[in-house]
């Protein structure tokens, strides 16, 4: 049933434009990125051969694709998570789907993989891109397989984020809205955090995104995500049985 | 099912105490996994994790290490963020290394006085000793953290009572500049004289004879003799003209020190008053010079060479005078002869090495009385090069070897289609692909 729910919004995703303009919109400017850094690292490739401990293809080349990455992403999955949830109630079609055979935890959790399943397809595009070079030198495997990790559970979160946020109202542009204020604040408290023993750091996703662009995969870092993740779904769905019930 | 107030209170209190639990199960969860500090390094060779020696080390001091980091942002980046990602695995390791970022551009007397001459530079301090760091590297880090916590005690013994030059002197050739330096590096000074004193053991001590100026006596010279014999290590300047009746200590050590002095012409086409001054430029291969980057200058110098038989193992350390020559008539308007003389460059600084039953005794032969006195230390780069020499003699063996972590992604050689392909199809065509999917579809449903 979930699989239904989430094969059933990713067509709806896809049959308006606003998807695709979303995926235009992140591989121009991600591509835009990595052709203008590999760009930098053909040209400084002789003077870093020189230099012992300079930093390799793969972190000049590639892993600025994920630290812009993680920017597109703050901006466009407000506009993907918006309608997910209050279009269903501005237009109706929330009673049928509370009124079918199916828990409000397959709905949300529906809605969520497709939601995961767009993240992937992004996260594909960067791969092939970062794959592209191969066909003139090697790269870091690992650090790339870390970056994609952690954009992928940072995109998850967020993901989670929008979707509750879009239970809250009737109105997308207003879920579209208040998602990106959120984020935005995330932002904030990332570029506030400077100093490294403040507890905001142990509290900013963005932060925490930083340990997997320098290849490490912390379990405390991939726990925080999923918490994150599991805690905006839970109260997603905790929202709607409510609303079920004063329906 | 009918609703009523207390229903609704009910359901109200019941969603408030969820939401508590669900808050702390999640900040249970966070927190427990924070606890766990398990983080997977994916990078090729664990680029990121430093050795099991490292963390070792790390672990035996106690002391906290205060680091000055030099840095700003230049043409090639921001030199902050390079530094701070090359300490943060050693702050993780040890909570208590505190790093402090100074602008020398707005700080120019910090940076002065802590002598920093590079973008990047860092100031290590440990047990009010510091040390400079110009390369971020694991092993230059590390065995600079060894050399400032001094595991092993071993003392810098100037000899006196000669003419020596005197580590608490301050005059022009004495050797008071470089005792304070070795001294805020962690090196323990003493004198001897023989009037006084007896000879220093040799496993702990390294002894230092600056140039006599007048003659030892035939039993100090012998007390030498004995020391070098029974493994001790030496740091000999020697006087140009006269060995103070240590030719023997010369034997000894298998080196020969003909007399005369070392003759650069070109060093007077550099400005310096005379050609007995010499520039040196090039270095030989041992671990005293392979860092050094700066040129060297030996006023009033001479000659070392190895005699054929020497239980030593003899290393150039300084060659000078390329152009020049060694001259052994006199300098007045002195010419190069083929018959007497000795065509450059000259080797003016050695390194013997023997094996004893213990250790590895070390000796550092320096041919000029003058390079790392007051008046010449802070001459080029004099400084570094005696410390580099201090540094391996009083030769700490817990020195470490660390190799550089290998890289698989150092080079890239696109043809010029693969580069076309990229541009063009990641740029221009999947981007443009998807606009036109997206038109597509309005463009149907609209008809629809």
């Amino acid at each position: 049933m979930i699989f239904t729910i989430a094969h059933k919004e990713l067509k709806s995703m896809f049959s308006s434009p606003l998807a695709w303009v979303v995926l235009a919109f992140v591989q121009g400017v991600i591509a835009y990125v990595f052709i203008g850094s590999l760009n930098g690292f053909l040209i400084a490739q002789a003077q870093l051969a020189r230099t012992p401990n300079a930093a390799g293809l793969t972190e000049i080349a590639i892993v600025p694709m994920f630290g812009v990455g993680q920017m597109l992403l703050l901006m466009s999955i407000p506009l993907l998570t918006m309608r997910l949830i209050s279009e269903e109630k501005r237009n109706q079609t929330m009673a049928f789907l509370i009124s079918a055979p199916i828990s409000m935890t397959q709905i949300i959790v529906g809605k969520f993989l497709a939601m995961a399943t767009f993240l992937f397809l992004i996260l594909l595009l960067i791969a092939c891109m970062a794959l592209s070079v191969t066909a003139g030198g090697t790269i870091d495997s690992g650090l790339l397989i870390a970056n994609l990790i952690g954009l992928f559970l940072l995109g998850i979160s967020f993901a989670a984020i929008g979707i509750y946020i879009s239970c809250l109202t009737t109105h997308p542009v207003v879920a579209a809205i208040l998602s990106l204020a959120v984020f935005l604040g995330l932002w904030i408290i990332n570029l506030a955090s400077s100093n490294p023993e403040s507890w905001l750091n142990v509290v900013s996703l963005l932060k925490r995104f930083e340990g997997f662009m320098n290849g490490f995969v912390g379990i405390a870092d991939v726990a925080y995500f999923l918490v994150i993740t599991c805690f905006f779904l839970v109260l997603s769905i905790r929202r709607l049985d409510s609303e079920r019930l004063r329906a | 099912m009918k609703i009523t107030s207390r229903f609704r209170t009910g359901v109200l209190v019941q969603n408030g105490i969820f939401l508590a639990l669900l808050l702390a199960v999640s900040v249970l969860v966070v927190f427990l996994a924070q606890q766990s500090n398990i983080k997977l390094d994916l990078t090729y060779s664990q680029r990121n994790t430093l050795t099991d020696e490292t963390l070792a080390l790390l672990q035996d001091i106690d002391a906290p290490i205060e680091i000055t980091a030099f840095a700003f942002p230049d043409a090639d980046g921001d030199m902050q963020s390079v530094v701070s990602k090359f300490l943060t695995p050693y702050q993780a390791a040890k909570s208590d290394i505190r790093v402090n970022f100074v602008d020398p551009r707005e700080e120019p007397n910090i940076a002065r006085q802590a002598g920093v001459t590079k973008n990047g530079e860092l100031r290590i301090k440990i047990n009010e000793r510091s040390e400079n760091l110009k390369s971020h590297s694991e092993q230059d880090l590390v065995n600079l953290i060894i050399r400032l916590m001094r595991f092993n005690k071993r003392v810098v013994v100037g000899l006196i009572g000669h003419g020596e030059g005197d580590l608490r002197g301050q005059g022009s050739r004495d050797l008071g500049d470089l005792a304070g330096q070795l001294t805020a590096r962690g090196f323990k000074l003493d004198t001897l004289n023989f009037a006084s004193g007896g000879m220093p053991n040799p496993g702990d001590n390294v002894l230092l004879i600056a140039s006599p100026t007048s003659d030892l006596l035939p039993g100090e010279t012998n007390r030498i003799k004995r020391f070098v014999d029974n493994g001790g290590d030496l740091l000999w300047f020697v006087e140009p003209n006269k060995t103070g009746k240590l030719d023997e200590l010369a034997d000894l050590i298998g080196i020969e020190l003909p007399l005369g002095i070392v003759l650069d012409p070109g060093a007077k086409l550099r400005g310096l008053p005379s050609a007995t001054f010499a520039l040196a430029a090039h270095y030989g291969k041992h671990p005293i010079t392979e860092k050094m980057e700066s040129n060297t200058l030996f006023p009033h110098s001479r000659m070392i060479v190895p005699a054929d038989d020497g239980e030593f193992r003899f290393a150039p350390l300084v060659e000078v005078a390329e152009q020049g020559w060694f001259e052994s008539g006199d300098i007045k308007n002195a010419t190069f002869d083929p018959k007497s003389d000795i065509k450059g460059p000259i080797v003016v600084a050695a390194a013997l090495e023997r094996n004893t039953k213990e250790r590895t005794q070390r000796i550092v032969v320096v041919g000029s009385a003058f390079a790392f006195s007051n008046e010449y230390l802070s001459s080029l780069g004099n400084s570094d090069l005696a410390l580099g020499m201090l540094n391996w003699l009083s030769g700490d063996e817990k020195l470490i070897s660390i190799a550089p972590k290998s890289r698989v992604d150092l080079n890239l050689d696109l043809s010029p289609l693969a580069v076309s392909l990229i541009v063009n199809g990641f740029l221009v065509v999947l981007p443009l692909g998807f606009i036109c999917a997206g038109g597509l579809i309005w463009w149907r449903r609209r008809r629809a």
